[in-house]
C-alpha cells in the first residue's frame, strides 16, 4: 500500500511518476513542493529543500518504512521551509487561490530581534 | 506600501537593521490566459451561475458536523443557496472541514481535497479547523488548521459555529466567487515539483490494519472497573495493584 505524508507544502509518497500518476513503489520516495503554489519559489531555494530532504531521508536509513516516520520527515521539512521563508528566501505568493500566510504574516523585523 | 513591493528584497523604505520577515510577493511567471481579452460580462455570468450552485461535500469528522446537518435540515434550509450535499468530491466544489482534523485524516483530507474539480473553495468551520482549537495545547495528533493542509477561503470562527455562521460564511464565499475573473484561473492550477529518490528505510507490514482492538491489549478492562462490576481479577492485573496505590 502507497504510504504518504502529506502537508501543505511538503507530500512525500512510496511511489514514483510514471506517466503523470503516482505508481506505488517500496524502493522509491517521490517528494512534491508546496503543489498549491502558496510561495513563490526560486531554483536555489528548491535545491535547499530537496538536500534536506535528502538529508532526512538519510539520516532515517534503517528505521522502518511507517507512516509516522514518513511524518517526522515530512514535518522536519515543514519546518525547513519555513526557516526558509523567514530568511527571506521565498515568499507568499499574492496570487494564490488563498491567502492564508499559513506560515505567519509577514512583519518587519529588527535585525537584533531575528531568530 | 512595503508588503506589497514587487521583490521581496527591495528593502528601500526600511529603515537600517530591519528586515522583512515571512515576505510576500507577486509570482514572476506569467500565465498565457492572463494576457487574453476577457469580456467582463461573460465573467459576470460565468461566477454567477458558479455562486448559485456551490455544491458542498458530506465532510464531517467530529461535533461541528452536527450544525452542519442542522444546516441542511428544513429550520435553516440550505438549499435556498443553491447548496446540494454531495457525496462524491468529484461531484463537489465546495469542502466544509466540519470537525477536528488528525494526522491520521490529513492525507485523506487532502486527497479528497485533490480529487475535487476546478474551480474549488475550502471553508474552515470551526476552532478546531482553524488552530486546533482546544486540542491546540496538547495533543499529539491534532492538526493545527487545515490550512496547514489545503487552502482555506473562509474561516468561520465557534466551537461550533451556528448554522447562522455558516450561512454567513458561504455567504462571503458568493462574495468572493463573484469578484474572480477567468484570467486568474491559470494562477489557480497546481504546480508539481517532484523529486524523487530512494530510500533505505525498513520496508513492513502495514502497521494501520485497523484491527488494534483484536490484538489482546484491550480485551480485558481496567482493575478498577472490574472490582466494581464483580468480574474476577487474574493474577497478572492484581500483581499491578501496589503501583495503583502508588498513584
Ligand atoms: S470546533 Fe468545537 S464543535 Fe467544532 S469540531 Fe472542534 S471541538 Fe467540535
Amino acid at each position: 500500500m502507497m504510504l504518504k505524508s502529506t502537508t501543505r507544502h511538503v507530500h512525500i509518497y512510496t511511489a514514483i511518476v510514471a506517466n503523470n500518476e503516482l505508481v506505488p513503489s517500496d524502493d522509491k520516495l517521490t517528494l512534491d513542493i508546496d503543489p498549491d503554489n502558496e510561495f513563490n519559489w526560486s531554483e536555489d531555494a528548491l535545491k535547499a529543500v530537496y538536500a534536506e530532504f535528502d538529508r532526512l531521508v538519510d539520516a532515517a536509513a534503517g528505521e522502518d518504512l511507517t507512516d509516522y516516520n514518513l511524518r517526522r520527515i515530512g514535518s522536519d521539512l515543514e519546518h525547513f521551509v519555513r526557516q526558509l521563508l523567514q530568511q527571506g528566501a521565498i515568499s507568499y505568493n499574492l496570487k494564490s487561490r488563498a491567502l492564508n500566510y499559513s506560515m505567519g504574516l509577514p512583519r518587519v523585523e529588527a535585525e537584533e530581534s531575528a531568530g | 506600501m512595503v508588503l506589497n513591493s514587487p521583490t521581496a528584497n527591495n528593502k528601500v523604505s526600511l529603515i537600517p537593521g530591519e528586515k522583512i520577515a515571512n515576505p510576500s510577493a507577486p509570482p514572476t511567471v506569467t500565465h498565457g490566459l492572463s494576457e487574453n481579452v476577457i469580456l467582463t460580462t461573460v465573467d459576470d455570468l460565468y461566477n454567477w451561475c458558479r455562486l448559485s450552485s456551490l455544491f458542498p461535500l458530506l465532510y464531517g469528522t467530529a461535533c461541528c458536523f452536527i450544525e452542519f446537518a442542522a444546516l441542511i435540515g428544513s429550520r435553516f434550509d440550505f438549499d435556498r443557496f443553491g447548496l446540494l450535499p454531495r457525496a462524491s468530491p468529484r461531484q463537489a466544489d465546495l469542502l466544509i472541514t466540519a470537525g477536528t482534523v488528525t494526522m491520521k485524516m490529513a492525507p485523506a483530507l487532502v486527497r479528497l481535497y485533490e480529487q475535487m474539480p476546478d474551480p474549488k473553495y475550502v471553508i474552515a468551520m470551526g476552532a478546531c479547523t482553524i488552530t486546533g482549537g482546544m486540542f491546540s495545547s496538547d495533543s499529539p495528533s491534532a492538526v493545527r488548521g487545515v490550512d496547514k493542509l489545503i487552502p482555506v477561503d473562509v474561516y468561520i470562527p465557534g466551537c461550533p459555529p451556528r448554522p447562522e455562521a455558516i450561512i454567513d460564511a458561504i455567504i462571503k464565499l458568493r462574495k468572493k466567487v463573484a469578484t474572480e475573473s477567468m484570467q486568474d484561473r491559470a494562477y489557480t492550477l497546481q504546480t508539481h515539483r517532484f523529486y524523487e529518490r530512494s530510500h533505505d528505510l525498513k520496508v513492513v507490514p502495514p502497521i494501520l490494519t485497523g484491527r488494534y482492538l483484536q490484538t489482546g491489549a484491550h480485551s480485558a478492562p481496567p482493575k478498577v472497573l472490574m472490582e466494581s462490576m464483580g468480574m474476577p481479577i487474574s493474577e497478572a492485573i492484581a500483581e499491578l495493584a501496589p503501583e495503583d496505590k502508588e498513584i
